[in-house]
């Protein structure tokens, strides 16, 4: 049992860290990565009892989805469009860099990601070093499903942390937090980036309360 | 009922069979391990029902991919030059000032953070079938316009 008292320990750093995008755009309180899973759990509870998924798995792939954060930066876009074109680049410089709010293009994207996947990886190594046996297994399998997004639970948790970060995009937005503009451009790509029909539609639903 | 089709890529393809492969040789692996004893004194013994519950995943996974397989289609690319957006086309467009390349790809391998859209997502729906040269709206309570610059097929 003192493994699983250990492992909660080290969970709990995630209810005092604050989203890295909202922080980029000066968001005072921003939600923390604890508030935003419970969230995502919330939205791939009620929307996949919609869809022919193993719910019970689907939520749980959202609750361990970001749990490599605990050691590992939560890195945004924004923070790939501050790299430069050419060339690799090492992880200082990604430690360094000042994160631009654009989109980065494909090239950057993909000099973050590689960088991102090795430093998620050695995270989630920290986390499960001594969280037992089984509960290492499980959750490994549960986040390459997320990772790969290749298993239909997989793939609708990666659509649905989008999803959920859109609605939590809308309350900024209402409150006053962030720009109008700046919101639609995030709806205009959710509409790129999303292509299952429970997340649409609530994507519709999230548009509308925007407007009321 | 009919089953859906799932388009893909050469390289979607062997990305999908390659880790159905893992699967079946995870599987495999965990099969050659001595199952745990049911009972741990009177109780069930709760390394058997963690085995039991990973590998009920496993299987439950080995199966959606076996019907992704069976269900692949592979989208090749035009014989001939095409300037027609189908599965597969590298798409330049202009959105409100920023020009960016997409490739239109079926929902198994849609990546938008390489710049891989789903033909389901509601851009790829609109772009399918439009051709080099015209135009794409989105609206709902706004409006965006795609100008589609160049098709062009790998």
């Amino acid at each position: 049992m003192k493994n699983i008292v250990d492992f909660l320990s080290k969970i709990s750093t995630l209810k005092d860290k604050p989203r890295r995008g909202w922080v980029i755009h000066e968001i005072e309180d921003a939600e923390t990565t604890s508030d935003h899973t419970y969230h995502l759990v919330l939205l791939v509870w009620l929307l996949g009892n919609k869809k022919d998924i193993n719910v019970e798995k689907a939520m749980k792939i959202a609750l361990v989805h970001d749990m490599c954060e605990v050691y590992a930066p939560d890195l945004t876009s924004y923070d790939a469009a501050g790299l430069k074109e050419e060339g690799e680049i090492t992880r200082e410089e990604l430690e360094n860099s000042t994160p631009l709010l654009k989109r980065p293009t494909p090239n950057q994207r993909k000099k973050m990601l590689k960088i991102k996947e090795e430093l998620e990886v050695e995270g989630m190594n920290k986390l499960l070093e001594d969280s037992g046996e089984d509960t290492k297994e499980e959750i490994w399998s549960l986040w390459n499903e997320y990772e790969k997004a290749l298993t239909p639970e997989g793939k609708f948790v990666k659509q649905a942390d989008r999803t959920i970060n859109i609605f939590q995009g809308m309350e900024y937005c209402k409150e006053g937090k962030i720009e109008k503009e700046v919101y639609k451009l995030w709806l205009e790509r959710a509409k790129e980036s999303i292509d299952d029909p429970h997340l649409l539609e609530f994507l519709e639903e999230v548009e509308a309360k925007l407007n009321e | 009922m009919e089953e859906k089709r799932y388009y893909l890529t050469k390289e979607g393809l062997e990305r999908i069979k390659k880790e159905y492969e893992e699967m079946k040789r995870q599987r495999r692996d965990k099969l050659k391990k001595e199952s745990p004893e049911i009972l741990h004194s009177e109780d069930v013994n709760p390394e058997y029902l963690a085995f039991r519950r990973d590998l009920a995943i496993l299987e439950e996974n080995i199966s959606k991919m076996e019907k992704v397989l069976r269900n692949a289609e592979l989208i090749e690319p035009p014989k001939k030059e095409c300037k027609d957006i189908r599965l597969g086309a590298l798409i330049t467009m202009e959105t409100n000032g920023r020009v960016e390349e997409f490739t239109l790809v079926g929902t198994m391998e849609a990546d938008p953070n390489i710049g891989k859209i789903s033909d389901e997502s509601p851009i790829g729906k609109a772009l399918l079938g439009k051709k080099e040269g015209e135009e794409v709206t989105i609206s709902s309570s706004f409006t965006t316009v795609y100008k589609i610059k160049k098709v062009c097929y790998k």
